[in-house]
């Protein structure tokens, strides 16, 4: 791949030239942040995508895939981190599904068998696909690409959602498959992982390729540096707070993900009076269901929350809000937002059954209309009109309006999740003064950023989540990007 | 008071559908040999002198018509307008009988109307049965137990296919040609209306329709407001009956026939009205126009007044295809 | 009445159901609804009255009703698969539009407000104690073929993949709207087959309130059959069974106003049903919501 260039429709650059090359026979792995531009990248190769610029050489021929079903002709795959899998199918089914069209069950039946045989890889045909483990699941993603003939396999952060064993059986059939003289794309994050399987790297950072290294050449420190990159710019001059009392306190909390599996596993953790507390990550790691489960809107299992002294856990938004917490949740769109809603309502999401915008019950519209007003113009709001649908208006403002809402609200307890991101920069900005200032104002604030710019800009203390757990916890002085990108990557 | 600002979009996707409904209507009636203008020229003319049958027609329409609304604010397709307007006029007329008192009766209506719709309602919400199976159900169940009620218990000796009358002091009551009904259906209108949009519990109810995820974060709790959401339609659809029964039947008959497909017509009515309370006002007096006019429309060239319906359906197909429409208007451009 | 009788009227009965819910499980398995299943009843019914009556042909009469199916069948495809638009409305459409026209052509034809003259008599296997509607055996005959369809062919693999996740059948080089239009028309077709049984067959004569709910029951019996056409022939009996018990019982309590209760059974028996039913089954994961690439 030359010179890729890709800026998507709503201006978001995503990569700004890079070249990128793999050869058969090798597993290479594709390092870098959040957003630095890896499965951009691959889907552009994978055709799911069109770069903006550059070109696409396979065995030296110039390619450019209109769609996937191209690239599976011409055997390239591509496994995301979201299976493409009918869920209450089985496996078989779902293997059928892609079948040639003369191909019959009893001959596709024998192709996966000897798969099977070939790879010492047990494969449960006739179980449904949602009750196997993820790790199955995955391993059915393989095999479809191969019972295609895929010759160069993309897997986009294949063991984010795996155990450690799963993890281990996986690399064991990667490398067999490589031994077979396929190419395969490993995107990752995860410097040990990255270490243990591939054979080279490229690093991206922010839409440029950093270098492609061999990886016996280098350690997991070097390839931290490489990823995260920089020193830290501009912190800037911030008055020294002096934290008081524990205003949140998160005890030992399990919650479960989606897929019925634990996401948070027994997380503790404070945040005080005046202080800013990071939680970093990368994103996948439990932070959304720790979140959801400190604001009300998912179950803890096991475990407590407390909220300025008293006994939340598994309280309503509702009570919550009223107990004096504040949540800018990272889903503008779906959750923080009523697209369809105008701004003034909007501006009272949450708190719309209090004085003084409802008395017993019934709206009263000057009210909404003033603390819509309010935030319109304390926050810099661009809106067409006051009545106007949000749905029109720019993510920045979007999110100007949920930060507004929240701080007016004149809560104690501010929990933001990735407040600024897809935001512009003037944008984020002005996000992340708005949270120094709530913390000068002595609140508390848990920040969530899967930002490692913006932890580091923004936190008193940083508390790093892996894999359901708190594995590393930093204060403001001991934090280098270094500490920050080993603890990311599983390194504690 | 706020200035109410007109949607011009779903003004015009309304707009549209209604020429598409006349126009394959007209098809249709050349192809049954009869000149369409002479045909619609006939509705209009009929059905414009005689603004009393239009109110009265429109009353019972636009009360249906705001429980399919109501619901389908909190997102739940709510068909069963017709068996709560049933259960509604049953209370309304036992109540009325027995009592002597109009606001009684309504009362009696009202409340039936909302129990009855709270059925689907639970079911929906707790049960997660789909509320277009339910809700259709129990408009067949609610026809049935009238039938049955009526001829039991309710029939007048001397003409046993019909119930007894409401008696003179519990009926609503005319102006000249001019029904009371209908300034009740509008009082409920605007009630609906300021409900939606004036109380925090309208919040969460449209709150939850748009988003359910963004209204339990607001601190809507989803269950409940589906159910009440269909609690309340059930407030509207019973009082269709009620109004039915004490404003211009005073009795029910044994196939329903004073009311019979007046909780479906509600369902067009709401549709074109967008769901909205105070544009279905609007849309019920011109359904009113429609419903009249197709007496004359009978007389005059000897179609059948279900054509009327007939033209209706094809408008609500219209409206479900807006992609259509808004193709449509931008060629118009 | 003797119980041969008696499941005989039930078998007749529950054609009608189970056509019409055995069509509507393509169209759902394919991820599209249609609640104008009613409408279809009514309409294929009306026109395959009139096509048997100008012709004499029963086979004539069938193969309309079959049309008018898939006429509908193409309409509803347009609106909710090509044009995305909102399919519960566009049914309920076609049911408000198929309620007030088959007045019209009634009219316009016979003069009548209420039915057509009788239709040709239709044949019948006899059997002890009566007879067997030859829609009976090919009811028991498409529900088998539309199971196996479904969950033996690599045509219905591909189908049901549509109607659980259009995007990964999009990804695997499925055809989605293709399928749900075809899987729309042929679920419609069926249904009209239904409303020809109706009038040709059942009854003998098209009246205005032939479908009587039928077209609603059978989308209870879909839910009912957990989208299977095999357990959709046990609903149908199911419900069936519930129509001939209330007819069976209505010739015992001669009494009109006990008559009216029993008439509730078939429907308080589908609420109840669907009801516990509700907690098992599973509608296929993308039903009734439009698809569109990005």
């Amino acid at each position: 791949m030359v010179d890729i260039h890709k800026v998507y429709p709503d201006g978001t650059i995503a990569l700004k030239g890079v070249d990128f090359e793999a050869d058969f026979g090798e597993i290479h792995g594709l390092l870098g942040e959040n957003g630095a531009g890896k499965t951009t990248l691959m889907r552009i190769l994978y055709g799911e995508l069109q770069p903006t610029k550059g070109e696409i050489y396979i065995e030296g021929k110039k390619t450019r895939f209109r769609g996937p079903w191209e690239a599976l002709e011409s055997g390239l795959a591509m496994v995301h981190q979201h299976f493409t899998l009918v869920e209450s199918f089985t496996v078989f089914e779902n293997l059928m599904l892609i079948a040639k069209k003369d191909e019959t069950p009893e001959s596709l039946r024998r192709r996966v068998e000897e798969l099977e045989r070939e790879l010492n890889l047990p494969i449960p045909l006739d179980a449904t696909v949602e009750g196997l483990p993820v790790g199955v699941q995955q391993r059915v993603e393989i095999i479809k690409t191969l019972l295609r003939e895929a010759r160069i396999l993309i897997l986009d952060e294949p063991t984010s959602v795996l155990t450690p064993l799963e993890t281990k059986e996986l690399f064991a059939l990667l490398k067999k498959l490589r031994d077979m003289g396929m190419c395969i794309i490993f995107i990752s994050h995860k410097l040990k992982e990255v270490m243990e399987i591939t054979d080279r790297v490229t690093v991206l950072r922010k839409g440029l390729k950093v270098d492609t290294v061999r990886t016996e050449d280098v350690d997991e420190r070097t390839l931290a540096t490489m990823m995260v990159g920089r020193e830290l710019a501009g912190i800037g001059e911030r008055k020294g707070t002096r934290p008081g009392e524990a205003l949140l306190k998160v005890e030992d909390l399990w919650v479960l993900g989606d897929r019925g599996q634990w996401a948070v596993k027994g997380v503790s953790l404070e945040v005080r009076r005046g202080e800013i507390l990071g939680l970093a990550g990368v994103e996948g790691n439990g932070q959304m269901e720790l979140i959801e489960a400190i604001t009300g809107l998912r179950r803890a299992h096991k475990g407590k929350v407390t909220l300025r002294g008293r006994d939340v856990t598994n309280a309503s938004p509702r009570t919550l809000y009223r107990l004096g917490m504040a949540h800018i949740p990272s889903d503008r769109q779906n959750v923080g937002l009523i697209l369809d809603f105008s701004v003034e309502e909007n501006s009272i999401l949450g708190i719309h059954w209090d004085p003084p915008f409802a008395r017993r019950g019934v709206l009263d519209l000057s009210q909404v209309r003033r603390r819509g007003e309010e935030v319109v113009d304390k926050f810099g709001v661009v809106a067409p009109s006051l009545t106007a649908p949000v749905r029109y208006l720019s993510g920045g403002n979007q999110q100007k309006i949920i930060a507004g809402r929240e701080i007016l609200k004149g809560a104690e307890v501010f929990v933001a999740s990735q407040p600024t991101r897809g935001l512009d920069v003037a944008s984020t900005e002005y996000i992340r003064k708005l949270l120094l200032e709530l913390r000068d104002q002595g609140k508390a604030i848990l920040l969530v950023s899967t930002d490692l710019d913006e932890i580091l800009q923004l936190s008193d203390r940083i508390a790093v989540m892996y894999e359901g757990k708190i594995i590393g916890e930093l204060e403001r002085g001991e934090a280098t990007m270094e500490k920050l990108g080993l603890l990311m990557g599983g390194v504690a | 008071m706020r200035k109410i600002e007109i949607p011009w979009e779903s003004f015009a996707v309304s707009l549209i559908s209604l020429l598409i409904g006349f126009l394959v209507g007209g098809i249709i009636l050349a192809a049954v040999g009869v000149n369409p203008l002479r045909a619609y020229a006939a509705m209009f003319h009929w059905a414009l002198r005689r603004p009393g049958a239009i109110f009265q027609r429109a009353t019972p329409i636009l009360l249906t018509a705001l429980s399919f609304a109501v619901a389908a604010r909190a997102n739940i397709f709510n068909i069963g307008a017709e068996g709560q307007m049933y259960l509604g006029a049953l209370a309304s007329l036992y109540v009325a009988v027995k009592s002597g008192s109009a606001l009684l009766g309504a009362l009696a209506g009202l409340v039936a109307g909302m129990g009855y719709a709270s059925i689907a309602g639970f079911l929906k919400s707790h049960r997660g049965v789909n509320e277009v199976i339910s809700t259709i159900m129990l408009n067949w169940i609610a026809f049935f137990f009238l039938d049955y009620s009526i001829s039991r218990y309710l029939a007048d000796p001397s003409r046993p296919w019909r119930s007894v009358k409401v008696p003179v002091g519990a009926r609503i009551p005319y102006v000249g040609s001019f029904p009371l009904s209908f300034v009740v259906a509008v009082i409920v209108s605007i009630a609906m209306y300021f409900l939606l949009w004036r109380t925090s519990l309208g919040y969460d109810i449209r709150a939850v329709g748009l988003k359910p995820k963004a209204a339990r974060y607001g601190g809507a709790d989803v269950k409940k407001i589906t159910l009440l959401s269909m609690s309340l339609a059930g407030v509207a659809g019973g009082l269709a009956g009620s109004m039915i029964v004490q404003g211009q039947s005073y009795y029910i008959d044994i196939p329903l026939s004073v009311m019979y497909g007046m909780g479906f017509d509600g369902i067009g009515v709401s549709l074109i009205g967008r769901n909205h309370p105070l544009a279905i006002v609007v849309s019920a007096l011109f359904f009113g126009v429609l419903m009249v006019g197709s007496h004359g429309m009978q007389l005059a060239v000897g179609v059948p007044r279900e054509m009327v319906t007939a033209v209706i359906g094809i408008i609500i197909i219209a409206l479900a295809m807006p992609e259509a429409i808004r193709m449509i208007r931008r060629r118009l451009r | 009445m003797n119980p041969t009788i008696f499941l005989l009227s039930a078998a007749r009965a529950m054609v009608p159901i189970t056509l019409a819910a055995i069509g509507e499980i393509i169209t759902e398995r394919a991820g599209v609804v249609n609640i104008g299943l009613e409408g279809i009843l009514l309409l294929s019914g009306l026109f395959s009255a009139v096509v048997s009556l100008a012709t004499n042909s029963i086979l004539l009469g069938v193969l309309t009703g079959v049309f008018v199916g898939l006429a509908i069948g193409a309409l509803h495809a347009l609106i909710s698969v090509t044009l995305r638009g909102n399919q519960i409305v566009s049914g309920v459409g076609i049911n408000t539009f198929a309620l007030g026209f088959v007045v019209v052509v009634l009219i316009s034809l016979y003069g009548s407000y209420g039915q057509t003259p009788e239709t040709p008599p239709i044949p019948r296997i006899p059997v002890a104690g009566g007879s067997i509607s030859y829609f009976f055996i090919a009811t028991l005959i498409i529900g088998a073929l539309a199971w196996w369809a479904l969950f033996r062919t690599k045509w219905g693999l591909r189908l049901r993949a549509v109607g659980e996740n259009p995007t990964a059948a999009d990804a695997m080089g499925i055809n989605v709207f293709r399928i749900r239009i075809i899987a729309t028309v042929l679920g419609a077709m069926l249904t009209g087959l239904a409303g020809a049984y109706l009038v040709l067959d059942y009854v003998g004569y098209f009246t205005k309130h032939i479908s009587a709910g039928r077209g609603f029951i059978a989308l209870a019996n879909v839910v009912f059959s957990n989208w299977n056409p095999l357990i959709a022939l046990l609903g149908g009996f199911l419900f069936g069974f519930f129509e001939a018990l209330a007819i069976y019982l209505q010739i015992i309590y001669l009494s009109p106003s006990h008559q009216y209760v029993l008439k509730m059974i078939p429907y308080i028996a589908t609420l109840v049903i669907v009801s516990i039913a509700m907690k098992r089954v599973r509608p296929p994961a993308a039903l009734g919501k439009p698809y569109s690439r990005e």
